[in-house]
């Protein structure tokens, strides 16, 4: 079969809810795609396997293809690719009951969603993001979510089944604030538009009919509905919703009452749960939440960290009453770049980088990477002279840093903009104020030729 | 959107108050600023936003420019002097002076349709762009230390940046005259789509449901 139609195939199997037959095709299609280096291909393969997996409830299987995509989304991965990973990432963060996770993924999803406007990708995020905000008890803001949902659901025109999805975070919304009506309405158009698929997805419309009527004060109608859920769940051997129904059982302080509680027990205790660690899921899968350049630097730089811990270091430290400096660097390449190949001027910025991390490094200072040339360090614990001796052999080091090539001597200006924390008014000290100052301070260097200015 | 900015920085001199307000409006309406493109993240953008909402929610004759940001920020400035020309209908202007919610979702809505049509008209020349992206480059922390009297001494005021901001300004006002009806639709059209989706989430604008021609 020709490749373009390989991957319309896995999306005909897709819709028509053949998960099994998705795996099947997936697994055969990827490896191909990865070795003729078709990384669109190969995403979106990843994009079905991933999808299909956490459908049919192989939870290792969905946790091992997650991994795989995000790895591949770092480095080829599109604005779509990060949009559908955002919204699969935080559906396996629900999965490990880690709703703050949830929910930030979600929001990415969102943002990527509305720059693309992918008018089904925001429906079905704000349906979910209402879910997981109503489980975390920000009623307020689920609400907002569902509205806006629901706003966006009418400028859909054309449903598939991505967007019937949805329906089922907006049938948990409804179900978690025990709004019977609304639950039914969307259950009517979720059944009208899944047509074939109603087999499928009973069990998930039977677990959110077992939490409303457990809101709504039903117990042993809850109790049925959980039951009849699990029993489905048992059928379509999808483990992972067997102990979601376990989650909410425990919260409803229903499992003594549940009849199958022994052997829904058993099945759990076969299933690998250490896999269900939040923390353990989110060190295997933090990455694409970093700027990509920075993730890269982060994995051999371990000082390298992303602008939002700086801010919170920064802030701790503040608190404190600890000073510190803030530095910023910027080399010059303009000249470099005029006249030398790009991957070699990249190579001499990393190097350059390296060695300014290196100086920096046994002052234990915590490093923002801003672009691939300029950066910019905290260093605490560290006395006027002792900093002045670093930037003067920093410059030493790096200024003799000047390229011979076949085009001439090229040398690669460096200046400073640094401020200490006590330069400022004590009620002004934070990041944003010592970033701005260290900022303008390079400003003035940089159009006076000068490695750095001091007053 | 990030909420960490300083009153300071504004383009009007505000108080306390109202500045509170909005810091608690990004908080509680975090899900209206999800339409913001990660990619344009920035302190400026933030205070931008701060800028659009009181210009939108406050009668002209209630109004004062802080003078200094004027002259530091004239491309924020040059933002403002676009939005000032909207043609916003009338009940949804009433409903703006007294409704910081809706002010907030309008002015969301404005700087991004905002951003997105001058980059959309900027992408067209190459040297234009240019500027646009090394002013971008500022755009991440406050430029009120760039023009810090501690610096006179090297000069009177940040020569570079400011015939950098002078330039873009220069640019967006051409891109303003040229397409004149096309931005003053989109624009339009922000507030409309901020105002139905206001209404999905809050209800009619006007408590009394009719509106004001």
């Amino acid at each position: 079969m020709i490749i373009s139609n390989q991957i319309e195939h896995l999306r005909n199997l897709y819709e028509k809810q053949k998960y099994l037959e998705v795996i099947q095709f997936g697994t055969i299609t990827l490896p191909i795609a990865l070795e003729e280096k078709r990384y669109d291909d190969a995403l979106i393969c990843y994009e079905y396997l991933a999808s299909a997996y956490y459908e049919s409830g192989n939870y290792e299987k969905f946790l091992i293809a997650m991994v795989e995509y995000e790895k591949l989304c770092l480095t080829y991965g599109q604005d779509r690719n990060k949009m559908l990973y955002h919204y699969l990432y935080s559906k396996l963060q629900v999965i490990t009951k880690n709703f703050d996770a949830a929910i930030d993924a979600t929001k990415a999803s969102i943002k990527y969603a509305h720059y693309l406007k992918n008018n089904e990708l925001i429906v079905i995020n704000y349906y979910n993001l209402a879910a997981q905000l109503a489980r975390i008890d920000e009623w307020e803001k689920a609400r907002i979510a569902m509205s806006i949902g629901e706003y966006y659901k009418n400028k859909v025109t054309n449903y598939n089944l991505i967007i019937v999805e949805g329906y089922v975070g907006a049938l948990y919304y409804f179900a978690t604030i025990a709004n019977k009506e609304e639950f039914e309405r969307i259950k009517q158009i979720f059944l009208e538009h899944l047509k074939e698929g109603q087999n499928f997805y009973d069990a998930k419309i039977l677990l959110s009919e077992a939490i409303l009527t457990f809101n709504l004060g039903e117990i042993e109608k809850s109790i049925l509905l959980f039951e009849n859920a699990y029993i489905r769940f048992k059928e379509q051997q999808n483990i992972m919703h067997v102990i979601i129904i376990e989650y909410f059982l425990n919260e409803f302080n229903l499992t003594d009452r549940f009849r199958y509680r022994n052997e829904q027990q058993q099945l759990i205790k076969d299933f690998d749960c250490k896999l269900l660690d939040p923390n353990k899921v989110k060190s295997l899968l933090s990455d694409l939440f970093f700027k990509d350049d920075v993730s890269a630097l982060a994995l051999q730089y371990p000082n390298v960290i992303s602008k939002e811990l700086i801010v919170q270091h920064v802030e701790q430290a503040i608190q404190n009453n600890e000073s510190l400096y803030c530095l910023h660097w910027c080399f010059n390449t303009n000249e470099a770049e005029e006249l030398l190949d790009n991957l070699f001027v990249e190579q001499l910025m990393f190097t350059l980088f390296e060695t300014i991390y290196h100086f920096i490094f046994k002052h234990n200072a915590e490093v923002n990477v801003i672009s691939k040339n300029e950066g910019e360090a905290f260093i605490k614990d560290i006395s006027e002279t002792e900093f002045f001796d670093l930037l003067l052999n920093l410059k030493e080091i790096l200024q003799s840093t000047v390229v011979h090539s076949t085009k001439g001597m090229v040398e690669i200006p460096l200046h400073f903009g640094f401020i200490h924390s006590e330069q400022l008014p004590k009620e002004h000290i934070s990041y944003e104020q010592l970033a701005a100052y260290a900022d303008a301070n390079l400003y003035y260097a940089k159009t006076h030729g000068q490695l750095y200015i001091y007053n | 959107m990030q909420a960490k900015i300083d009153k300071v920085d504004c383009m009007f001199l505000i108080s306390d108050e109202k500045f509170c307000q909005f810091l608690d409006l990004i908080d509680e309406l975090d899900i209206f600023t999800l339409v913001l493109p990660f990619a344009e993240e920035s302190y400026q953008r933030s205070v931008s936003i701060l800028d659009i909402w009181y210009l939108i929610s406050t009668e002209e004759i209630n109004r004062i420019y802080n003078p200094e940001n004027t002259m530091i920020y004239p491309y924020r400035n040059s933002l403002l002097e676009i939005i000032k020309t909207l043609q916003i209908k009338r009940y949804i202007q009433l409903a703006l002076y007294d409704n910081a919610r809706l002010a907030f979702i309008c002015a969301i809505h404005i700087y991004n349709e905002l951003d997105n049509f001058l980059k959309s008209k900027i992408a067209l020349n190459e040297e234009v762009l240019l500027n646009f992206s090394s002013l971008k480059r500022y755009s991440q922390k406050s430029l009120r230390p760039f023009y810090d009297s501690k610096y006179t001494e090297y000069e009177n005021y940040p020569k570079q940046l400011a015939m950098l901001q002078s330039s873009v300004v220069t640019q967006v006002q051409e891109i303003q005259q040229t397409y004149e009806l096309p931005l003053s639709w989109t624009l339009e059209q922000a507030i409309d789509e901020a105002s139905q989706v206001y209404e999905a989430v809050f209800g009619l604008i006007n408590d009394w449901g009719g509106r004001v021609p």
